[in-house]
């Protein structure tokens, strides 16, 4: 019996650090694109764009996480603003343009 | 600086480097500004380690929403199965307040391993919006097959017990 229960135990062991199969889930980080400058600017929340609610772990019935930048208020709002990154002006052409 | 400060020059892409293998899906969120009902407005492009880059497009009342919840411009409609955030407001639409539309991007089995991805902007007024990119990853091939492995050195061992 104890030639069974030492490796059935070691391999009990072994399972519980083993990786699940299921799908994680990975934010990606998007502060690092913080200061691009004017043409590729994050733009704080202010008065026009407000907290986004649940930033980290996902919020409004979606189970996707997400890392919204978070940064120093400089709108004069204080407290930190979560921002959003705008990308603005003449673009690359399409068919499907207006 | 908001989207009533449109700005222009360029490059009006942006790359942001992922480097991840086994991704099936990658998820955004985002949203314009304006729009309209099937213009393109704004590309993702996931550029592989190795092989072609694959482009898909944001498209006006698809993808993405006027940001701002605006039946004049993308439609008064939620784009069927999306999920959406909202800012503010009183989470319906249409509605005050802002939202950002959750969209995820399948990419093929044999992508291998995704090097990058990237966000260009297509209509020079409609102001692309980018809030959250999040990627799904599934276990390497080789974790899965070590973990059948003592799944079935385990059940070899309590069926040898039981036929004792």
């Amino acid at each position: 019996m104890q030639k069974l229960l030492f490796p059935l135990l070691r391999e009990l062991c072994f399972l519980s650090i083993a990786p699940s199969a299921r799908a994680d889930y990975q934010p990606i980080d998007l502060s690092n694109y913080l200061n691009l400058g004017f043409t590729n600017a994050w733009f704080n929340n202010g008065n026009e764009f407000s907290s986004i609610i649940g930033t980290t772990n996902g919020n409004q019935d979606s189970p996707v996480p997400f890392q919204v930048a978070n940064a120093l208020d400089t709108s004069g709002q204080g407290g930190n603003n979560n921002f959003w990154f705008g990308l603005w002006g003449l673009g690359i052409s399409s068919s499907a343009r207006r | 600086m908001g989207p009533g400060n449109q700005l222009f020059g360029s490059p009006l892409s942006v790359t942001i480097p992922i480097n991840l293998a086994g991704v099936p899906t990658v998820y955004t969120l985002a949203d314009n500004t304006y729009g309209c009902p099937g213009c393109e407005e704004f590309d993702i492009t996931f550029t592989p380690a190795r092989g072609t880059p694959i482009t898909y497009g944001y498209f006006g009342d698809g993808e993405t929403k006027d940001y701002k919840l605006n039946c004049g411009t993308t439609g008064c409609d939620t784009t069927t199965n999306a999920s959406y955030w909202f800012i503010d407001g009183n989470r319906s639409y249409p509605g005050d307040g802002q939202w950002l539309q959750l969209v995820g991007w399948s990419l093929p089995s044999n992508f291998e391993t995704l090097d990058s991805i990237t966000f260009t902007q297509v209509n020079g007024v409609d102001g692309a919006i980018l809030a959250g990119v999040t990627v799904q990853t599934t276990p390497d091939q080789a974790s899965v097959l070590l973990l059948g492995a003592r799944l079935a050195a385990v059940a070899f061992l309590m069926r040898r017990r039981l036929v004792r």
